[in-house]
């Protein structure tokens, strides 16, 4: 250093006293300077005029496009779900809820940037997730997406393991998301009218799509800028946008009223070798409440997709090995896969659908008491006109022979006897009288060209007749006419067969069928009431009440003795209808048929009324394919259950006593006098057996359930007989055969189902079977049934 | 502060005295004092939340501190190196050639790797880039070499072959580097220096196009051609990945307008911009301070980049004023480079913002450099002096 400094200040010295200096000297290199001016203009200035304008341009011009994209970027809208209502019972049974739920995603961008092992990641989410592990694997190659999820609506229970899991090994790019799941504790019950929700949560059949939009509430949302990793931002701003909890609603089915007639109909399937399903309708007849509306074989809502027919589901199961089994890619691959995904979804529907508002049937003989007491209030017939059925006969107008169901012929009838033998042919006439114009205005009045209105979806109205065919006699012929008045060659759906006749039975108003009756908010709070509609009366109080005492005659004295329930007054009517739209596979009609009975109860004053239908009974039992063999014992099976649950008052008359059930009561310690008078009370007489003092010992034992007016055993010191004997074999027995069977085993009958003293009624049913070995006293109960009961 | 800079003092001049030492460039010190202090300020806005995100939230100021301590050894630096004549670079041109390729070299064999490349070294518990070192020891070489040259840099031999020879010396150890952008800074620098030093414009034409050739051959052997190039002309074709960075450059900017944010208030910052701190500061400063307070910086920038040409053209001797260039040129091109990638003018490069952007080496060094400008300003000083006095 030294010696520059020495040099420097020798210059400085030099230039002392001569004033001439280097900086003159170098502007002599004048090319260099010029150079270097260029440079200075070119990095000084020219370089940063396209950078300025470039600023101009982002920051003026572009400004709102960019702060947008900004205020785009750094926003974060986080969805507040809202709960789902639930949907309950009228007596506030949780029918749907929902349940807290999971799901897997993988952020496959996020594990490449953590450089995660997706080896062993797939392995273990594999495992815990029951997944094949190198799909997994498949789903985190694709880097180029945030969120690929790999299981939808996991239990909690396994979404902590899977927590656990990411806890342990520190991995970034597994995320688990809050979600909901619907659940539905009674299963099957009712699946039809309930629906389901989807994979989003939203509903997609029955309640759940029909009052979807008071269920789900409304999703609220905060919006707040966030740094990036979610780091806080002192200058953030949040807006909040509140959820509103879903509506809950209330309907109008119970549930235990629900589980019996799906269990009736069930029974009535296995018994009878049902082909294709059953459907049937507990209504209100006055206010248009749904108590049960089930459609056989149902589905489970809780695994919706999954096909529950045992039979369908392996048709389906074997669909797909087959196609499974084929070279991938290949046109037969492609042709299978078809046809499974075909099967598959056609089962689905077929399954989700609830027959009694979607699908059109034949109603048969049903609709009788819709013509009948359309013919009684326009006048066109009395309870005295007169019919001859001689089992067939040609009708004017008409090309084919009409045939009676009963081909010997009902003989001369009257009216009520015409509707209790269910005969076509006079009902044929009596469409007749009426006229066409007639018969299809009352058909309309009574609502059968028109949907329900019930708060579902997916009712369909059927398919009647187009006006001029039944009314234009001259050009259409008098077949539709006639044939529609029993009911054949045109489809309705359950629930309009169901209303008309409750307007029938009910004075005579058409209401508007509904199963919610409620719809409340989350605090509880009344969102919606539904009441009754009464839509019109269709006919007189008069022509009502002359309809109940013949529809209870049909139950007395017709074709649905089968249905009586000792204690009440049921009234109704069968019917047996051929699906003339249905051709096997050589295009012949099959003839498949569906066995009916629409029960109403009690005739007094009608409350409830039953419609119970079998579709496709088989041949191969042997049992005749009737509504009144098979389908009036399936309602009054429910009816027998059902009315007392409901609250209906029993009304025995004398000829029911023996049919009444008495509880017995335990008398231990009484006296004789004591006992006989409260044995009295109950309807039973006694036989006092020893000489004590009070009563040491009863048969039956207490608790017991025993027919009214039987005798019962009290022992006063003496000991009980405690002997056991065999139960007879009662089938076929009737009532006076089974009763004598039963005095001689010492056993107490109860008599349920058709309880007339008919000699065609015989047991069909015992509660205990034969040759077991009871005790003496035991209750057994005893179904009886007119087995040769017809249509 | 180790620098006194006294005015003219008239006193001296009436007495007739002459001081070993006359002052620095006021103006010069001044504009480059105003920058490294904005620069810090936008520093620490711009790092703030990065710094907490470190921390755990604990911490704002941790990337402040480092870039302050090393300003501050940057100041003195400054203050040291204005103090030394220019002269001693010329001889110690040689030395410091072979210290650098032997650093470049040491780097290759015990360098440290940050994000992927080997470019660190530790020396006494010091991180530094030798690059840095090697950028300077480029400056002084050729300023050496265009003295020794003289008019004879109009030959190819000298100017093309002399220069080229040199510069391959410290590129090829870089090229091993892969420091991309460190080769095309010193490649620019080189260029403009040859080209003041007077060798034939054609050929560093010729040369520019030979080292585009280069640069497209090497980008695409290197195999991220393709997305670079999109990334550039396309950022929201892929707005997650390639062109995440320069998207979030520009809705940082974009959204500044006029006035900006504010001082502070930047959104872009909070771990949306990467490199928010370094490369990309100069987007956080738009944000915050507009379009006006970014066009401040840059006429600051401007400024200094004139005064420190100025300060070159007004040297004593041809060796001053070729490292005066050589030095300010730096400066430019690193700012042009810069500005140029944060506003997606030119595709992403990694070359910092001088006196803004975090990195302690380079800021010291960059003032050390900056020193040298002032004790060739001295000179000049004299020289206007005597001007006046003739």
């Amino acid at each position: 250093m030294l010696p520059i400094e020495s040099k420097w200040k020798g210059r400085d010295k030099m230039e002392k006293g001569r004033k001439k200096q280097q900086y003159v000297r170098l502007r002599g290199d004048s090319g260099q300077h010029r150079r270097i001016l260029a440079v200075a203009i070119v990095l000084g200035i020219a370089a940063f005029i396209p950078i300025g304008l470039r600023l101009y341009s982002l920051m003026v011009s572009d400004y709102s496009y960019y702060a947008n994209l900004a205020l785009r970027n750094q926003t974060r809208t986080t969805a507040v779900t809202a709960d789902r209502g639930n949907i309950y019972d009228r007596n506030m049974n949780i029918l749907a809820c929902s349940v807290s739920v999971e799901n897997v995603y993988l952020d496959p961008h996020e594990l490449k940037q953590s450089k995660a092992d997706m080896e062993a990641i797939s392995q273990k989410l594999g495992q815990i997730l029951d997944l094949d592990p190198s799909w997994i694997q498949e789903q985190g190659k694709d880097i180029t997406k945030r969120y690929k999820q790999i299981a939808a609506k996991i239990d909690e229970e396994t979404a902590a393991l899977i927590r656990a899991y990411i806890n342990e090994y520190d991995i970034s790019g597994i995320h688990l998301e809050p979600d909901t799941k619907r659940c539905y504790p009674f299963g099957t019950l009712a699946a039809q009218v309930i629906g389901f929700t989807n994979a989003s949560n939203t509903g997609s059949e029955g309640i759940e799509a029909a009052y979807n939009s008071y269920l789900e509430g409304s999703a609220g949302k905060v919006i707040t800028t966030k740094g990036n990793n979610e780091m806080d931002m002192p200058f953030s701003y949040e807006h909040y946008v509140t959820s509103r909890q879903g509506d809950s609603v209330i309907l109008t089915v119970d549930a235990t009223a629900q589980a019996c007639l799906e269990k009736h109909l069930e029974e009535a399937i296995a018994k009878y070798d049902v082909q294709n399903g059953a459907f049937g309708i507990v209504m209100n007849v006055k206010t248009g409440e749904i108590l049960a509306m089930a459609t056989v074989g149902s589905y489970d809502p809780n695994s919706y997709m999954e096909i529950a027919d045992p039979e369908t589901s392996q048709q389906v199961e074997a669909l797909r090995q087959a196609y499974l089994s084929k070279q991938e890619g290949t046109q037969e691959y492609e042709t299978a896969k078809k046809a499974y995904q075909e099967a598959r979804t056609a089962a689905q529907l077929k399954q989700w659908r609830n027959r009694c508002i979607s699908d059109g049937y034949e109603p048969g003989s049903t609709f009788k008491v819709i013509t009948m007491a359309s013919a009684l209030e326009c006048g066109a017939i009395d309870l005295n006109t007169h019919f001859f059925c001689s089992g067939s006969e040609r009708i004017t107008g008409r090309s084919q022979l009409l045939h009676c169901w009963r081909s010997a012929g009902h003989g001369a009838e009257l009216t009520p006897q015409a509707l209790q033998n269910s005969c076509n042919i006079a009902f044929a006439h009596i469409a007749l009288k009426m006229g066409g114009q007639t018969f299809y205005d009352c058909v309309k009045n009574f609502g059968i060209l028109e949907k329900t209105g019930i708060d579902l979806t997916g009712e369909s109205k059927g398919v009647f007749f187009d006006e001029q065919i039944v009314t234009d006699t001259d050009k259409w012929g008098t077949a539709s006419l006639t044939s529609g008045s029993f009911g054949q060659t045109f489809k309705i759906t359950p629930l309009q067969l169901v209303r008309g006749i409750a307007a029938v039975v009910n004075g005579g108003y058409l209401v508007e069928p509904y199963v919610v009756s409620e719809v409340v908010d989350a605090q509880g709070n009344t969102v919606l009431k539904q009441e009754t509609t009464v839509c019109r009366q269709v006919i007189s109080e008069e022509t009502s009440k002359t309809m109940r005492q013949l529809l209870q005659s049909v139950v007395e004295e017709g074709t649905a003795k089968n249905a009586s329930v000792a204690g009440y007054s049921i009234g109704g009517k069968t019917g047996t209808s051929e699906k003339i739209d249905v051709f096997d596979e050589n295009g012949q009609r099959v003839l498949d048929k569906i066995v009916s009975f629409v029960g109403i109860a009690p005739m007094e004053d009608p409350e409830y009324i039953v419609l119970a239908a079998l579709d496709t009974p088989s041949r191969q039992t042997g049992i005749y394919i009737s509504g009144g063999v098979m389908a009036a014992p399936t309602v009054g099976a429910v009816m027998e259950e059902l009315l007392p649950y409901l609250g209906v008052k029993q009304n025995y008359t004398e000829e029911d006593a023996a049919g009444r059930t008495v509880i017995m009561e335990d008398y231990f310690g009484q006296t004789a006098a004591q006992a006989q008078k409260l044995l009295k009370e109950a309807g039973l007489t006694a036989k006092l057996q020893g000489s004590g003092e009070t009563v040491t010992a009863q048969i039956p034992a207490a608790g017991q359930s025993l027919p009214g007016g039987s005798e019962v055993i009290l022992y006063f010191g003496a000991p009980a007989r405690e002997e056991q004997t065999a139960v007879p074999n009662f089938i076929g027995m009737n009532r006076q055969q089974a009763s004598d069977a039963a005095n001689k085993a010492g056993l107490y009958v109860l008599v349920a189902g058709n309880n007339s003293v008919d000699l065609n009624v015989v047991v069909t049913e015992q509660s205990e079977a034969a040759d077991t070995q009871v005790p003496v006293g035991t209750t057994v109960r005893l179904v009886f049934a007119d087995t040769k009961a017809a249509d | 502060m180790a620098i006194q800079p006294r005015l003219y003092a008239k006193e001296d001049r009436r007495l007739g005295q002459s001081r070993a030492r006359e002052s620095v460039d006021i103006p010069f010190l001044i504009i480059l004092l105003l920058l490294m202090s904005v620069g810090l300020a936008m520093l620490y806005s711009a790092s703030s939340a990065q710094s907490q995100y470190d921390t755990g939230y604990t911490d704002s100021t941790k990337y402040l501190q480092k870039q302050a301590v090393c300003a501050g050894i940057g100041l003195v630096a400054m203050a040291a190196l204005s103090r030394i004549p220019a002269g001693f670079w010329l001889k110690t041109a040689w030395p410091l050639y072979g210290i650098s390729i032997a650093l470049l070299l040491s780097v290759l064999l015990f360098g440290q790797s940050v994000n992927g490349a080997k470019r660190w070294i530790n020396i006494a518990g010091l991180q530094f880039q030798p690059s840095e070192i090697a950028k300077f020891t480029l400056i002084v070489l050729f300023s050496r070499l265009t003295k020794g040259f003289g008019r004879a840099a109009g030959q190819f031999r000298y100017g093309v072959l002399g220069f080229g020879a040199a510069l391959l010396g410290i590129l090829i150890p870089l090229a091993l580097e892969k420091h991309l952008s460190a080769i095309m800074l010193m490649g620019m620098v080189a260029v403009v220096m040859m080209y003041v030093a007077g060798t034939n414009p054609r050929w560093l034409l010729a040369g520019a196009a030979l080292a585009a050739v280069f640069v497209v051959v090497y980008v695409s052997l290197m195999g991220y051609a393709g997305d670079r190039i999109t990334a550039w002309l396309h950022p929201e074709q892929d707005p997650s990945d390639t062109g995440y960075q320069i998207l979030q450059s520009l809705y940082a900017i974009g959204s500044g307008g006029v006035l900006g944010l504010g001082l502070g208030k930047s959104k872009q910052k909070y771990l949306y911009l990467p490199f928010q701190y370094n490369d990309y500061i100069f987007a956080i400063i738009c944000e915050e301070l507009g379009l006006f307070g970014a066009l401040l910086i840059i006429v600051l920038f401007g400024a200094l980049i004139l005064r420190g040409y100025w300060i070159a053209l007004r040297a004593p001797d041809r060796f001053s004023t070729v490292l005066g260039t050589g030095l300010i040129t730096l400066i430019a091109v690193q700012t042009v480079l810069n500005l140029g990638v944060v506003t997606n003018l030119l595709p992403s490069t990694g070359i910092a913002l001088p006196f803004f952007s975090y990195g302690g080496t380079a800021l010291a060094v960059n003032l050390g450099e900056m020193g040298i400008l002032l004790s060739i300003s001295r000179n000049r000083n004299r020289a206007t002096q005597q001007e006046e006095f003739l």
